[in-house]
């Protein structure tokens, strides 16, 4: 409730001109934001990229928001809408391109520096991008961020029923991935 | 309650009391449930760890400088609304005063090409109707030079002048005029003289 709290005043110090408010709320939700637009794209240039779109999106439209939903559930809701759009876009430029298509986007740049950690890391990306964007978004909330069906519902807009349904076979789905790897 | 569903419960904690109790009892007796359900948990432990990965704070720091760096260019760029509405409004009328410009051209080129195609009687009427809106200049401009002995009679029928030749009408100019008078005998003045009277008046 204290953080509600909190994002109601920043947002309303940011809607009366206050820029330093927008910069609190970044420093605050900007992990949450890379994190899941990394797992959701599988790299760090694509979910960087999506980062600064979200920036964008939150700067242009917080003087619309009306604490219908908690502020993290609406950020993580663009979040996964840009990251979808962008994979959309990444399959069809794919399609489309004469160039080869396997470009390791993973290798070019990473902010992970532990080589170790880093090799776990795009093991585990490389085994999320195999089950469907929709089931992969529900899979990431639940599994990594640890959140309640009910904020899962409050930000991909599904019932909770189909949410757990969703959750069970992308688990199971992985699962079968990393087994058949082994 | 279907088998599935009672795994997902069990993973996630939802059984509890006496279900728990007896899917338990379930698991011990079925390795390969047990074999299924230590692989599910398994998976989940290793994505668990990626909610706590080490990275580069300096990314994170940059995030912003980088945003603020980029709407700055975006507001530099961005053209002003009333700038833009009227560049858009001269160039509209630009276009439009080009296009009405050239269709009067097209017009005028059209209606000689259908002058060379008229007959006599045809093109008598057209200079009749034609000639209201056009000065002397512009109507002998937009007619052909096949058409002067035509034009001339058109003026001799104006001036009532039955039996005159209207091309000798039409070449007299003022310079000339003296040079006739110089060349007509005092008859010959007088039987002109007595003809206008008679046609005229």
């Amino acid at each position: 409730m204290t953080e509600i709290n909190n994002d109601h005043d920043l947002i309303e110090r940011f809607n009366d001109g206050d820029e330093s408010a927008f910069n609190e709320l970044v420093r605050k939700y900007q992990h949450r934001i890379y994190w899941h637009a990394r797992r959701m794209t599988g790299n760090h240039l694509d979910a960087d990229e999506i980062v600064q779109e979200v920036l964008l999106v939150m700067y242009k439209k917080l003087k619309d928001f009306k604490f219908r939903s908690s502020l993290y559930t609406w950020i993580y809701t663009i979040t996964s809408t840009r990251s979808i759009n962008l994979l959309r876009r990444r399959s069809i430029q794919e399609i489309f391109s004469l160039q080869d298509s396997g470009v390791d986007r993973a290798a070019d740049s990473d902010i992970i520096k532990d080589f170790e950690t880093k090799e776990e890391v795009n093991r585990l990306e490389k085994h999320l991008q195999k089950i469907p964007a929709k089931q992969r978004e529900v899979f990431v909330l639940r599994a990594i961020d640890g959140l309640s069906y009910e904020e899962i519902a409050e930000i991909t807009g599904k019932s909770v029923g189909g949410l757990k349904s969703n959750y069970f076979h992308a688990l199971k789905k992985i699962t079968a991935l990393m087994q058949n790897e082994e | 309650m279907k088998n599935e569903e009672k795994i997902r419960k069990y993973i996630e904690g939802e059984l509890s009391g006496e279900e728990l109790i007896n899917f338990e009892k379930e698991i011990n007796n079925s390795p390969e449930l047990k074999k299924e359900i230590d692989s599910l948990r398994n998976v989940l432990n290793q994505f668990k760890k990626l909610k706590n990965v080490n990275a580069d704070e300096n990314y994170f720091t940059n995030i912003l400088p980088r945003f603020r760096e980029s709407t700055y260019k975006q507001k530099q760029l961005r053209i002003k609304p009333s700038f833009a509405v009227g560049s858009i409004l001269i160039v509209l009328i630009t276009i439009i005063v080009f296009f009405i410009t050239t269709n009067k051209e097209d017009v005028i080129e059209d209606e000689q090409i259908t002058l060379q195609q008229l007959d006599n009687e045809e093109l008598k009427t057209y200079l009749n109707n034609y000639s209201q809106d056009l000065t002397t200049s512009q109507l002998t401009e937009n007619i052909p030079e096949d058409y002067d002995s035509l034009f001339s009679s058109m003026m001799a029928d104006e001036l009532s002048l039955n039996g005159y030749s209207g091309d000798y009408l039409v070449d007299v100019t003022s310079n000339e005029f003296d040079n006739i008078l110089d060349e007509l005998s005092e008859e010959e003045i007088d039987n002109i003289y007595n003809n206008l009277i008679k046609e005229r008046f």
